[in-house]
């Protein structure tokens, strides 16, 4: 009963129902990102026009791509905490603690880096237990809590890091780096792939393939929405609902964290204010992609169509070198564009 | 009509039912008489009681480690630089209580400051240009209104959208640079009225501040405006069909929240003499926490203006009173989130104290 | 019913936090000795501050915290602290935005410091900082400067690095005769320091006709997003002779940039000597980098509020040249006659505060003892 969230959105007594009985066979979740999709592949075909061809080489289009992995995978993460009706601002810094744990514990305190990478995981999820702890259990706003957190985190990062970058591959002087360790942590992101495909590419994809499965295939996908679209009916109805919204936060707090490590991985150095310009994006990603802050409503697929939106237009306008005045427009323009074209293709199911 | 797709999650199972009988335009909506119990009997700053104590733990703590925190010029001052994101803070609760979110005021702060600024530089006469500024800020307010109600989409969306596009206008009209108006200009009695000071210790811009939060708590609590925010916050889809123009109310709103941010920008502009390309591009999430630790919350259907007033001094108390005990800077974003945390927690349980007692003299909904 | 306990409970761990971060000056930041700060607030707060004396306090503010090349200028802003007998009390807005910076220096001020040293982002931050002025505290300006606000400033000659910078990237390139696209890319279109800068490049290779200048395009700040922006610059031009950058992510990003794609030769430049720029310089993947010898950015600014509050020197308006510095692959050229360095000694002076303020004894031997013979206007800063 109270997961009747998806459905909500039908409008009752809409005008439009006329239209949605010409193209009714079209698929519901098809339609859902299909209007996504259809803007991604408008502005697409724009920038081809635009750019001479130059847009539509493969190496940009892949370039492309693992540039937005990054906050596809945020994205994801964070899909699944506005979806049980939380919010996390935290993760962003989380992000550069995660790197910086790595860094510290692998290059300074000279752990192997097996063990550093575990390391940066635990501390996510006590993140991620930490928040859902203030959240669900003391009923502090998540919004202010995770704010809290967030402030807590970069100082954490400023303290452990000593406000210094680090860079596997030229350690500080009088500390050392295993080379078959550096060769798996680069491998994590840099490994060559056939057709020369990014590997964050395919760690963004696992992921998706994992949280998609989560939020839209699995009972612990459909209980979130329930949680989210309802809280009280779900307090009702006797779902876990504390148990949930730990889990939702551990989950975004992991996607955090990998997404920190492969950029680290792949960009070969960190430092501690990483991260700190990726909670706009992110944001941004998975609500072009149709979550609502209200909770309730969020999907894995329309988080990517989000995020590859964002990151054709920032890699489009790089190429035609627009001013941030164009940039700043176009970006403002699309983002409505790509939002209402999706609302009209919904309609049209 | 995405409204209701946007909201409906949050209304309860029974109400997705076809509502009482012919919802005729004076009835009240269904939830009037909870509403109307709120704002009849609302025991005055009782709501605010937590975060009352809140503030004034955390001045109690500073000023009793240094008691020079406790010296009134130190903390009119602090009051003083709170101003601009406060105002903005006191505005966004409207937004807040309709259920809605704002995301591009501190560009409209910004541009409306640009406007200001400019028209101060090529002569117009500084009050005539702070007066345009407002203006100008609410006619972009009233841009993210009719975008939300023509597109039907919530106002998250559009303004995710206009934040880009008004800073990019922005930066076209100042050209990527601070405008400073000329020194002549600043020596105008409306820069000298803003950083005056009454009595030698009150800046005449904490009384303008207040002022505007009477004002903004008497129109949220005593006007039709207001009770239209928080029914359509409360439930969007009941107060339709109580025929409340939801329409209307979004534009007025989104547009008052306008003015406040092009004030906020004008006073800024007033009060520092320059506006940076980028200020108030931080202001988003300090915003939006000083109102939720002032008790409104995220969800809609309550506000409360006087509460985001004290939450914007907490948010100013703990990082002057980090820098007041000496804290290194380092350990100083440590201690500012552990503090948020903790002060917030306090309220909370204040706050669940005041509600227990309320619900064993009430009966349950 | 067991509301009391728990909300007493809750203040004091509020009580705790806020005195025990308050009163424990053990928790030291990098390297560097422990500061005296708290120590030193402790014995000054409550009553008016004597002016002269040991017990000094100069306020720190820069306009970011957590970056390593801001670290390198705080290190050595803690150094002359520690040579001049002085507190230093250090602070900075997590976020980068001006007017929080301003309220923390107007804090600090508030909070007892005698002088303050302060990066100014921003022209809105000129009014507070004449107010501080005005009640008789000196201020010193750093690393970026506002001629609004009455007060030295500490800091490189923004146009002429930029020049030169320019003139280093031709000669990689081949001198006058040289030919083929430049791009530049600036992380903060708008930053006076850096549209002069951009200006100086521009200057300097448009003495070569045969150069086609591209850009400057916005490159973003945060690593991931600044490599994204110049892998696609790249992308769009191929054939590009060289890439310049104004900042200091980009060197680490170019030498990575060169490294994905060793079939495209191109030269590499930008600013700043933090340990990835350097690196990148050392494994022949970026070609050059220039630094604005942030230690002297830091010390110099600490040294002339001290003679201000001890020795009456009179502050005002004026411009002292921190240096730059030139790095290549084979040579590294420091300002004002410092002994020459190998690349080593350089990135261990990059990550060691106390190598960098042995190395740097000479400078504080002469310039910044003598710095008011070294004083110009302040116009000479964009010349």
């Amino acid at each position: 009963m109270s997961s009747q969230t998806q459905t909500a959105s039908t409008p009752p007594a809409s005008p439009s129902i006329g239209w949605g009985n010409r193209v009714r066979g079209a698929g519901r979740g098809l339609a859902r990102v299909g209007g996504l999709l259809l803007a991604v592949l408008a502005i697409m075909a724009l920038f081809a026009v635009l750019s001479d061809g130059r847009f539509l080489v493969v190496g940009n289009l892949l370039g492309m791509l693992r540039y937005m992995s990054t906050v596809a995978i945020l994205g994801f993460g964070l899909c699944i905490v506005l979806v049980v009706g939380e919010i996390d601002l935290s993760f962003a810094n989380l992000y550069g603690l995660s790197g910086i744990l790595v860094a510290v514990a692998w290059i300074v305190w000279g752990w192997p880096v097996y063990l550093a990478i575990l390391l940066a995981f635990g501390v996510a999820v006590l993140v991620g237990c930490f928040n859902a702890f203030f959240t669900a259990v003391v009923k502090i706003p998540s919004f202010i809590a995770t704010l809290g957190s967030s402030t807590l985190l970069f100082g954490f990062t400023l303290l452990i890091s000593r406000s210094q970058s680090f860079n596997p591959t030229y350690p500080p002087p009088g500390t050392a780096v295993d080379p078959g360790q550096l060769a798996f942590f680069q491998g994590l992101s840099n490994r060559a792939l056939p057709f020369g495909l990014p590997m964050q590419v395919l760690w963004m994809a696992a992921a998706a393939l994992v949280f998609g499965f989560l939020l839209a295939r699995s009972l612990f996908g459909f209980r979130l929405k329930a949680i989210g679209g309802n809280q009280r009916a779900a307090e009702l109805a006797r779902l876990p609902v504390t148990r949930y919204k730990f889990l939702a936060f551990v989950l975004m707090a992991l996607a955090a964290c990998l997404a920190a490590l492969l950029d680290f991985a792949f960009i070969g150095s960190i430092q501690p204010t990483a991260g700190q310009q990726l909670l706009f994006p992110s944001f941004a990603a998975v609500i072009i992609g149709g979550a609502s802050l209200a909770g309730g409503r969020g999907t894995i697929t329309g988080t990517l169509s989000g995020a590859l939106l964002l990151a054709v237009i920032a890699n489009g306008l790089a190429l035609l070198a627009a001013g941030s005045f164009v940039q700043q427009m176009f970006l403002g323009t699309v983002t409505i564009a790509a939002v209402v074209l999706d609302q009209v293709t919904q309609r049209l199911k | 009509m995405p409204d209701a797709g946007h909201t409906a999650p949050r209304t309860a199972p029974g109400s997705a039912a076809p509502p009482s009988p012919g919802p005729s335009g004076n009835t009240p909506p269904p939830t009037s008489s909870r509403l109307g119990s709120r704002l009849g009997f609302r025991p005055g700053f009782m709501d605010e009681l937590g975060v009352l104590v809140a503030l004034v733990v955390l001045v109690g703590l500073v000023g009793l480690v240094r008691p020079n925190f406790l010296h009134p010029g130190t903390l009119l001052n602090l009051a003083a630089s709170s101003v601009f994101s406060g105002t903005l803070a006191l505005g966004i609760v409207f937004l807040l209580a309709m259920r809605e979110i704002d995301l591009s005021f501190g560009w409209i702060f910004n541009f409306s400051a640009v406007v200001a600024a400019l028209a101060m530089t090529n002569g117009v006469d500084p009050f005539l240009a702070g007066f345009m500024g407002i203006v100008f800020g609410a006619g972009l307010g009233l841009v993210n209104g009719v975008l939300s109600v023509a597109l039907r989409l919530p106002v998250l969306i559009v303004t995710l959208g206009t934040f880009s596009m008004y800073r990019g206008l922005s930066l076209v009209v100042n050209q990527s640079r601070a405008v400073v108006p000329p020194a002549e200009v600043r020596q105008a009695a409306y820069f000298q009225l803003l950083t005056a000071k009454l009595f030698g210790v009150v800046p005449v811009i904490t009384m303008l501040f207040v002022a505007l939060a009477v004002a903004l708590h008497l129109l949220l609590h005593r006007t039709r405006l207001g009770y239209r925010t928080l029914a359509i916050g409360s439930n969007p889809e009941a107060a339709r069909l109580a025929g409340i123009p939801v329409a209307r109310t979004k534009l007025q709103v989104l547009t008052l929240m306008g003015a406040i941010s092009g004030l906020s920008g004008v006073l800024f502009v007033g009060f520092r003499g320059a506006v940076d390309p980028n200020s108030g591009a931080d202001f988003l999430l300090p915003v939006i926490a000083a109102a939720i630790i002032g008790g409104t919350p995220l969800a809609g259907g309550s506000g409360t203006v006087i509460g985001a007033l004290l939450g914007v001094l907490i948010i100013g108390v703990i990082s002057s009173g980090i820098v007041f005990l000496g804290i290194d800077a380092v350990w100083s974003t440590f201690v500012t989130g552990l503090v948020i945390v903790i002060a917030v927690a306090l309220d909370q349980l204040v706050r669940q104290g005041r509600r227990r007692r309320a619900d064993r003299s009430q009966d349950a909904i | 019913m067991n509301r009391g306990p728990k909300l007493l409970g809750m203040v004091g761990a509020l009580l705790l936090t806020l005195t025990a971060c308050g009163g424990d000056p053990g928790t030291d930041v990098g390297s560097s000795p422990p500061p005296t700060t708290e120590r030193a607030v402790e014995d000054t707060g409550g009553e008016t501050t004597p002016t002269s004396g040991d017990d000094i306090v100069i306020g720190f503010v820069t306009h970011v915290v957590g970056d390593p090349f801001i670290q390198q200028i705080t290190d050595g802003a803690e150094a002359a602290a520690d040579d001049l007998g002085v507190t230093l009390q250090v602070s900075g807005p997590a976020g980068g935005d001006a007017d929080a910076q301003l309220k923390a220096a107007q804090d600090i001020v508030a909070a007892g410091a005698q002088g303050l040293a302060v990066s100014v982002p921003g022209e809105s931050m000129a009014n507070g900082l004449g107010e501080i002025i005005d009640s008789g505290v000196p201020v010193v300006q750093f690393n970026l400067l506002s001629t609004s606000v009455d007060a030295p400033y500490v800091g490189e000659r923004s146009t002429e690095s930029g020049r030169i910078l320019g003139r280093e990237v031709l000669e990689l390139l081949g001198g006058d005769g040289a030919s083929g696209q430049v791009i530049i890319g600036n992380c903060f279109p708008g930053f006076p320091v850096l549209e002069n800068r951009a200006a100086g490049v521009e200057e300097s290779l448009s003495e070569a006709e045969g150069i086609e200048i591209l850009g400057p395009f916005d490159v973003k700040v945060e690593p991931a997003e600044n490599y994204a922006q110049w892998e696609s610059l790249l992308a769009a031009n191929p054939g590009a002779a060289a890439l310049v950058g104004l900042c200091a992510p980009d060197v680490t990003s170019l030498g990575q940039l060169q490294q994905a794609n060793p079939d495209q030769e191109f030269v590499a430049g930008g600013y700043d000597l933090t340990e990835g720029n350097l690196t990148a310089i050392q494994e022949g993947q970026a070609d050059v980098s220039l630094g604005q010898t942030p230690f002297m950015q830091g010390y110099l600014p600490v040294k002339m509020l001290v003679d201000a509050i001890r020795d009456d020197v009179e502050l005002s308006l004026g411009f002292v040249d921190a240096g730059t510095e030139i790095v290549t692959a084979d040579s590294v050229t420091q300002p004002y006659d410092l002994p020459p360095l190998s690349f080593e000694e350089l990135l261990e002076l990059a990550s060691s505060p106390d190598q960098a303020r042995d190395y740097y004894q000479p400078l504080v031997e002469t310039v910044i003892a003598d710095w008011q013979d070294h004083l110009e206007p302040i116009e000479n800063e964009s010349l």
